[in-house]
C-alpha cells in the first residue's frame, strides 16, 4: 500500500470514528439543551398560570378543556404533601390522526383556593425533535464537509510534500551500478534534502568502487598477459633444446597446458570487463547466416569422430545489428557446447528464423539449471578444464546488444534461443 | 633482412633476440623509446617488432614518426591490450599486424615471413622447403619437377605451410591447434583431431615422395626436418 494511500486511510478512519463520537456527543448535549428550555417554558407556564388564577378567582380551571394544554386533578393533602414536581416525556393519544404523540410533561401539586390539586401541563415535543436534528443535520453535514475538504487538501498537499521523495524512489529503482548516477532534484524539506544528499554520496560511492573494481580486473589481467608472454616464450624455447628428454617434455606438457589454462581464462576475463566497459561498437550489420556457414569448418573433425548430423533450416536470411567479433564469439560458444556436450551419433539442429537463430544438440544430461546456467563459474560437467564462463559471456554479449537468450530442453535436446530485438 | 625489436621486458626481449637469432634474422633491440627512436632514426629496418607500452613514451607515437616518413612497412605491433580501437589505430597508423600478448613465436614468425615474403619475392612468391614447393596465394603444395600438387585439405595444407615456416623450432601442439581451430574447439579435442590430421598429411607427404618428415617431439609438439 502507498505511503499516502495508508496516511490518508487512517485519517479518514480517524475521521469518521471521531465524527460519529462528536455527532452522538451533540446530539445529546442539543438535546439536554432544548429539553432543559421546554421545562424552563413550562415552569415558567405553570407560574404564569397560578398567578392568574389567584388574580381571577372566578375563572373556571377544572374542567377538561380541550382549548387548553393544562388539566387540574383534585387531590387530598396527603398526596399534595408528598407530591414532587417532576418533568416527564409522554404520550398523548392524538385521535385525528390515531396515533400516540410525544410531549413534555410537567406535574405538580398546586394549592389553589384552600383546595389541593395535581396540575398537569403538556406541551408537543416533536418541535424539540425537529429543530434538534434540523441543526445536527445542517452542523453534521458541514462538519462532515469540512472533514472531506480537509481529507482531499491534505491529500493534494501531502503528494506534493512527497513528490521529491518519489522521485527518488523512482529514480533509486531505475538505477544501475554500470550507468550513470542519477541527478535527484531538490527540495526545500530538510529531511529530503538530507536523504537526497545521502542517497547521491551512497550512489557515488558505489559507482567509484564499481569502476575501480572493474577497472582493476582489466588492468590485472592487462598486466598478467606480458609475464605470460614470457613464460609461453620460455617454455617454448624449452621444448626446441636438442637434450631435452622424455621426462622433461611430459613435465613442460603439463606446465604449457596450465599456462595456456591461464592465458584463456586471463583473455575470457579481459573481454568480460571490456563487454562490461562497453568498448564494443554495436552498430555493425551481421549475417547471422554467414557466420554459421563458415563456424560450422571447424566442427568437421567433431561431426567425423562423434558421427554428429548436422541439420541446418534456414527459414530466412537472419541480418542483426550488433558488433561482428562479439556475435562471433557468441555463436562460436554456442556451437562448441552443442558438440562438446554432445553424444555419438547425436545430432545438432540449427534454425535459423527471421528473428531468431536457435542451436539445439543432443546430450547425456538432463535439463540444466535454467537459474544458475548464465552464471559465471557455473559448470555442471565435472570437467576440470572448463571454467563455465562461456555461457556467461553469451548473457553479456546478449545483453549489451539488448537481445535475449534463453534454455530450454525438449525431446532430448538441449536448445538454446538467441533472439535479437 | 633487419629487424627492430622494440620491446621494454627484458625476459621477453631476451626471447625475442633468441627467437631473432635463431631464424637468422639480422636484428638491433631498443628497449626504451628515445633508443628506438634513435635506431629508426638512422637505419632502415625490413620489419619492426613494436611494442606498445614502452616506459618512457607509447608505441603509437614512434608508429606516427614512422608514419611521417612513410617506413611504416612492415611494423608488428605487440600490445598485452586486446582492444579493437588500439588495433585499428594501429593499422590505420600503416602497421601491418597486430599481435595481442601472449603470442606463439610461430605465429610471430609466420607473420614476419608473410612481411618478407611480401618485400622480397615480389616477383617469386613460392616458398621451397627440400624438395616442396608451397604456393601461399593459391594454397597448393606440390613435390619438385611434379606438375599436380599434391591433394591436402584446408586444414592439412595449413598445418603444413605453419610447420614449414617455422622449419627451425618445435612448435608447440597447443600453439598448432589454436593456429588451426582458434577458439572454436574444445582444446583437449582439438589435441586429438590436429593428431588424425598430421598422421593424414604424413600418408600424404610420404605417398607423394616429399623428403619431409613430421617429428613428434615428446608428444609435446611437432617439427618439420628435411630427410
Amino acid at each position: 500500500m502507498k505511503l499516502l494511500t495508508y496516511t490518508s486511510r487512517i485519517q479518514l478512519f480517524f475521521f469518521l470514528v471521531l465524527f460519529g463520537g462528536f455527532s452522538i456527543l451533540f446530539y445529546l448535549v442539543l438535546s439536554w439543551n432544548v429539553l432543559q428550555n421546554v421545562d424552563e417554558v413550562l415552569y415558567n407556564r405553570k407560574m404564569n398560570l397560578l398567578a392568574y388564577l389567584k388574580e381571577n378567582p372566578r375563572a373556571p380551571f377544572t374542567e377538561d378543556n380541550p382549548l387548553d394544554d393544562f388539566t387540574f386533578y383534585l387531590i387530598d393533602e396527603e398526596a399534595f404533601q408528598k407530591g414532587r414536581e417532576i418533568y416527564a416525556d409522554t404520550l398523548v393519544y392524538e385521535p385525528v390522526d390515531d396515533e400516540l404523540d410525544e410531549y413534555r410533561k410537567l406535574t405538580t401539586p398546586v394549592e389553589l383556593h384552600g383546595n389541593y390539586y395535581r396540575l398537569e401541563i403538556v406541551k408537543p415535543h416533536l418541535e424539540v425533535t425537529e429543530i434538534v436534528g434540523a441543526i445536527a443535520i445542517a452542523l453534521g453535514g458541514l462538519f462532515l464537509g469540512m472533514t472531506l475538504c480537509y481529507y482531499l487538501s491534505q491529500r493534494v498537499i501531502s503528494r506534493k510534500i512527497w513528490n521529491p521523495f518519489y522521485e527518488m524512489l523512482e529514480k533509486l529503482r531505475h538505477y544501475r551500478l554500470d550507468k550513470q548516477v542519477p541527478v535527484l532534484s531538490h527540495s526545500r524539506i530538510d529531511e529530503f534534502r538530507t536523504l537526497r544528499d545521502a542517497i547521491t554520496e551512497l550512489m557515488q560511492k558505489n559507482k567509484e568502487v564499481f569502476d575501480s573494481q572493474k577497472q582493476f580486473i582489466e588492468n590485472a589481467s592487462h598486466e598478467m598477459q606480458t609475464p605470460l608472454s614470457v613464460i609461453q616464450s620460455r617454455l617454448e624455447a624449452l621444448i626446441s633444446q636438442e637434450e631435452l628428454t622424455l621426462g622433461q617434455a611430459s613435465i613442460i606438457e603439463s606446465i604449457i597446458g596450465s599456462t595456456q589454462r591461464l592465458k584463456k581464462l586471463n583473455k575470457t576475463l579481459l573481454l568480460l570487463s571490456r563487454i562490461e566497459n562497453r568498448q564494443f561498437l554495436l552498430t555493425e550489420e551481421i549475417h547471422i547466416n554467414k557466420i554459421v556457414n563458415w563456424s560450422l569448418a571447424y566442427y568437421e573433425e567433431q561431426k567425423v569422430a562423434q558421427h554428429i548430423e548436422i541439420v541446418i533450416k534456414k527459414e530466412d536470411e537472419l541480418i542483426v545489428q550488433g558488433n561482428t567479433m562479439l556475435t562471433e564469439i557468441l555463436l562460436q560458444n554456442l556451437l562448441k557446447n552443442a558438440f562438446l556436450h554432445n553424444i555419438k551419433e547425436g545430432k545438432v539442429i540449427i534454425s535459423i528464423m527471421k528473428n531468431r537463430l536457435s542451436i539445439a544438440n543432443t546430450g547425456y544430461q538432463k535439463a540444466l539449471d535454467k537459474e544458475k546456467l548464465f552464471h559465471r563459474f557455473y559448470k555442471q560437467s565435472g570437467n576440470p578444464d572448463t571454467w563455465g564462463l562461456g555461457l556467461a559471456i553469451v548473457h553479456k554479449i546478449a545483453e549489451v546488444s539488448s537481445w535475449d537468450v534463453n534454455y530450454h530442453q525438449g525431446e532430448g535436446f538441449h536448445i538454446f534461443t538467441v533472439l535479437f530485438e | 633482412m633487419k629487424l627492430l625489436i622494440v620491446e621494454d621486458e627484458p625476459q621477453l626481449l631476451r626471447s625475442l633476440e633468441e627467437f631473432a637469432s635463431k631464424e637468422d634474422f639480422m636484428y638491433d633491440t631498443a628497449a626504451e623509446f628515445q633508443s628506438a627512436l634513435e635506431r629508426i632514426a638512422l637505419y632502415d629496418y625490413d620489419c619492426i617488432i613494436l611494442d606498445i607500452n614502452l616506459p618512457d613514451g607509447n608505441g603509437f607515437d614512434l608508429l606516427k614518426i614512422l608514419h611521417k616518413e612513410d617506413k611504416t612497412d612492415g611494423v608488428i605491433i605487440l600490445s598485452a591490450r586486446n582492444s579493437l580501437d588500439d588495433k585499428l589505430k594501429g593499422l590505420e597508423l600503416g602497421a601491418d599486424d597486430y599481435l595481442t600478448k601472449p603470442f606463439y613465436f610461430s605465429e610471430l614468425n609466420a607473420r614476419i615471413k608473410a612481411i618478407i615474403r611480401r618485400k622480397q619475392f615480389k616477383t617469386n612468391k613460392l616458398v621451397r622447403f627440400a624438395n616442396l614447393i608451397i604456393d601461399p596465394d593459391q594454397y597448393l603444395v606440390s613435390i619438385n619437377n611434379d606438375k599436380s600438387p599434391i591433394s591436402l585439405t584446408k586444414k592439412e595444407y595449413a598445418i603444413l605451410a605453419h610447420l614449414v615456416s617455422n622449419y627451425k623450432r618445435v612448435i608447440t601442439k597447443v600453439a598448432l591447434a589454436e593456429y588451426i581451430w582458434g577458439d572454436y574447439v574444445d582444446e583437449a579435442q582439438s589435441f586429438d583431431f590436429l593428431f588424425s590430421q598430421i598422421r593424414n598429411l604424413k600418408q600424404k607427404l610420404k605417398k607423394a615422395g616429399a623428403q619431409v618428415v613430421i617429428h613428434n617431439i615428446y608428444g609435446v609438439g611437432y617439427q618439420i626436418k628435411v630427410i
